[in-house]
């Protein structure tokens, strides 16, 4: 696939959620993701993901390579979670929400899975919620991946 | 108390937390008690505590940073009980293991640690919330009942944003958000039934 080309609406994102942004109870049992996970920092032209198709095999296959591609290219914590989101239902959670984003192939030299969700606001907290309740929906912990 | 706007318009300022002598025999032990542990957090901390900004090496920014929220923590120490107190400490303590951090991130800002406590002496959950930390240092609180969620961000100077989720029967979520004072987060939230969140008849989902 072309850099800056759609990512296909049947394929999937992986966010990296550090220990700090992740949903917990009183207790720091990991319930999911905070609205502050899917936040991008005001130097960052959009949210960073890696598609999760870039990488051959079956499903877990795909999941474990995402996961240690990130290890390679940043400090992950061994405390931190990855979100898996479905690009199309992203794209819809966000047009509910009155944001109509572009989820773009954006490799890099460190990272060729890397991808970007472009336009999604800074300071929506309602639409960071949905994304975090909503889209992202399924959590793979750090330590699920050898 | 549907809401705790304490002031009398103190040179027009109604968000001031001070108690207007004209308005104390009106108010109950309870609440003035409340209005002296919110002035007590007023006061300014001490320049030794106020982290400095970039250039001090991290773990002396965590450090200082730790030092200023335990040293609030304890100007109203008499007002919480000891497990709610070294829990809370914990909870802190965890969000600062810089390993776990991503680059770029800072410790918690003392300012947004004092609106937190004052939401919190003013709430009063029964239950206690998750905690975490946005890249900036504005503390998050998180409570969660079911698959409903509420998140409340402590900014800096006494602003909280909040933003909650019900999910109805159709599997819809209703959201509701909003951004006040920190002396108006009970009226903000009391059309949304907090106690769905706060009381400890409320159950948890499950870890995932």
């Amino acid at each position: 696939m072309k850099a800056l080309s759609n990512l296909p609406d049947d394929d999937h994102i992986m966010r990296y959620v550090p220990w700090g942004r992740l949903r917990r109870d009183g207790d720091d049992n990991v319930l999911g993701f905070l609205p502050q996970g899917f936040q991008r920092r005001e130097t960052e032209e959009s949210l960073s993901v890696n598609w999760i198709e870039y990488f051959s095999g079956d499903r877990h296959s795909q999941i474990t390579a995402s996961v240690r591609m990130f290890r390679q290219t940043i400090t992950v914590g061994s405390k931190s979670a990855f979100g898996i989101g479905h690009v199309g239902k992203t794209k819809d959670v966000c047009r509910a929400h009155g944001a109509v984003v572009r989820i773009i192939y954006e490799p890099t030299d460190d990272n060729p899975a890397h991808a970007g969700i472009r336009r999604l606001p800074r300071e929506d907290f309602t639409l960071l919620e949905a994304l975090a309740a909503d889209a992202f929906v399924e959590l793979i912990h750090n330590t699920a991946i050898p | 108390m549907a809401g705790l706007v304490l002031g009398s318009p103190i040179g027009g300022n109604t968000m001031n937390w001070r108690m207007g002598a004209e308005l104390q025999p009106a108010f109950s032990t309870e609440t003035k008690r409340i209005v002296e542990w919110v002035d007590r957090l007023r006061r300014p901390s001490p320049a030794s505590l106020r982290s400095q900004a970039s250039g001090r090496p991290l773990e002396a920014r965590v450090f200082d940073a730790l030092a200023a929220a335990k040293t609030l923590t304890a100007r109203v120490a008499m007002h919480l009980d000891r497990e709610t107190r070294d829990k809370l400490f914990s909870q802190l303590d965890s969000l600062h293991e810089t390993e776990q951090w991503e680059a770029g991130d800072e410790p918690v800002n003392p300012s947004s640690f004092e609106t937190f406590l004052k939401a919190i002496l003013t709430i009063s959950p029964a239950r206690r919330p998750g905690l975490g930390l946005s890249h900036t240092g504005d503390l998050v609180a998180a409570w969660t009942t079911g698959r409903d969620r509420l998140t409340i961000e402590f900014l800096p100077n006494d602003r909280v944003r909040w933003v909650l989720a019900r999910y109805q029967d159709d599997g819809e979520p209703d959201r509701f958000a909003g951004q006040v004072e920190v002396s108006r987060l009970v009226q903000g939230l009391a059309p949304h039934r907090p106690e769905h969140w706060f009381s400890n008849e409320s159950s948890q989902q499950s870890p995932r």
